[in-house]
């Protein structure tokens, strides 16, 4: 079909690494402290956010990232050990996972055999 | 004299035997870098020339005809190295610890290697063990010790089994995602639960079965030596019986299934197997091993704190099953001894060591892209019998 596809692979790569340290760069600047160690953690929030929305949806990564963290603030203020915000939050995106399998705003395929 | 023609068969098998006990000797025993560089290099050196000379392939032919003459070979190559080191903590500790990797990685292999579930959280089914040990010993409630280590094995796969639910109606990154937020979960669980200890972990006891001091150094009556020597052999024993299980599970039409699920589910569910089913039973069989590897550790470790349980340990778990060859049980051994023990013999660089352990297994991977030892076909004929 004419398509690039080792060109189409590096940018979808550049793109989201570039859109990742742009929100890295944020976060360094709204807490004002940095560590090597802070990644692993937001990138799996980033992870659970967009599969929580559906991969593949723009609207559904938003959707997705404000869940989650609605879920944490939420969990914060519920229990009275603020800790056990990351374990509600994760609680929740599993249960809306079994209840929505491929996220919450995913475009219906049917899968072909 | 003439040489029994049994042993001109079967000579292949010890000669691996030797080597495998030679070379995990050398790893374990030095402890200068230069020394473990050296043999580095010298390793592939020594499998390129084997495989130059037609030995490997001889050796292959000889394991195919005697496989019971193997498994009793290697055996007793295991048991001499502990023999050999049964004066040295740390060595038999890294060898316990690799044991103990290599049983969870078993029950991984159950789970990706043959019915193809994602378990980015064996390591969080490990700690659930690891905890169960801490509790159930710390309560002098008279469970003998062997029996808390199976139990730690059934409650990893009870807790497993909330995640049941989720894990099969979703599949690929979704599912990868369920399990990567439940090992979190627990994890900071963990950390927050004062009846748990929170950050700082539980204390446990060491093992006593039916009398048998494992905090003692090993009786002197069977030679004496550092009391790892009993952990070391309980975690043998673990391992040998977890991987008859896996291998039977293989060989058998339970793997067949579990096969024919992984390979296309579709297909499998038009043909009348019950999908979720096997997927059930890889995901609690696999729990089940990683649960009761966990008890072992932590009594034999002494302590369980929740720094233990990291994602990263999960991501290492699931290297060590791509290391060795997705689905091949024999594999995850050596893939776990090259993980465990590779880090902790570059210790003098510190962090580096971790860059330098990625480094080679990278380039493992990008020679043998399918594993150290890539899992056989399924030989649905035996077409060794004459």
């Amino acid at each position: 079909m004419g398509i690039d596809f080792k060109k189409t692979v590096l940018i979808t790569f550049a793109l989201g690494s570039g859109l990742a340290a742009l929100s890295g760069v944020s976060t360094g600047l709204y807490y004002q402290e940095i560590n090597f160690g802070m990644g692993l953690m937001l990138g799996v929030i980033g992870f659970s956010a967009a599969v929580l929305g559906g991969l593949g949806s723009v609207y559904g990564a938003i959707v997705g990232g404000l869940i989650f963290a609605a879920l944490q603030t939420i969990g914060a203020i519920w229990f009275s050990v603020p800790a056990y915000k990351d374990v509600f939050a994760f609680a929740v995106v599993i249960m809306l996972m079994a209840w929505r399998p491929t996220g919450l705003l995913a475009d219906r395929t049917s899968e072909r055999v | 004299m003439t040489v029994p023609s049994i042993f001109r068969e079967r000579w292949p098998v010890l000669l691996l035997g030797l080597a495998a006990y030679v070379s995990t000797f050398l790893f374990l025993h030095l402890e200068q870098e230069w020394e473990i560089a050296l043999l580095l290099g010298i390793a592939p050196l020594v499998l390129y020339i084997a495989k130059k000379s037609g030995m490997s392939a001889k050796c292959r032919q000889a394991v195919g005809v005697a496989p019971v003459f193997t498994k009793v070979v290697f055996l007793l190559s295991a048991l001499a190295l502990i023999v050999t080191l049964r004066h040295e903590h740390f060595a038999l500790l890294l060898l316990a610890t690799v044991l103990l990797y290599a049983t969870i990685s078993l029950g991984l292999t159950i789970q990706f290697g043959y019915a193809g579930l994602v378990n980015f959280a064996a390591i969080a089914f490990f700690g659930i063990g690891a905890y169960t040990m801490a509790v159930l010993n710390q309560s002098q409630n008279g469970l003998p010790d062997l029996m808390i280590i199976v139990i730690g094995g059934v409650v990893a796969a009870l807790i497993g089994s909330l995640l049941i639910f989720p894990v099969l109606r979703t599949k690929g990154h979704y599912a990868a995602l369920i399990t990567i937020a439940f090992g979190l979960l627990f994890r900071s669980f963990l950390e927050v639960n004062d009846i748990l200890g929170g950050p700082q972990g539980l204390k446990v006891s060491g093992l006593n079965i039916l009398g048998w001091d494992f905090a003692q150094s090993f009786p002197a009556i069977l030679g004496g030596g550092s009391f790892y020597v009993s952990y070391t052999l309980l975690a043998l024993v673990l391992l040998i019986g977890v991987f008859s299980m896996t291998r039977l599970i293989e060989s058998s039409w339970l793997g067949l299934n579990m096969d024919s699920v992984r390979l296309d589910e579709t297909a499998s569910a038009s043909f009348g197997i019950n999908v979720a089913r096997w997927k059930i039973m890889a995901f609690t069989v696999g729990n089940f091993f990683a649960g009761m590897s966990g008890a072992l550790y932590a009594s034999m470790s002494g302590f369980v704190a929740p720094a233990s349980f990291n994602l990263s340990d999960s991501l290492l778990l699931v290297s060590i099953v791509l290391l060795g060859g997705m689905g091949n049980a024999v594999s995850v051994i050596p893939a776990a001894f090259l993980v465990v023990v590779l880090p902790e013999k570059f210790q003098v660089i510190q962090e580096y060591r971790l860059l330098l352990f990625a480094v080679i297994v990278i380039l493992i991977l990008r020679f043998k892209p399918s594993g150290l030892m890539p899992r056989p076909l399924r030989r649905l004929i035996n077409t060794s019998s004459k």
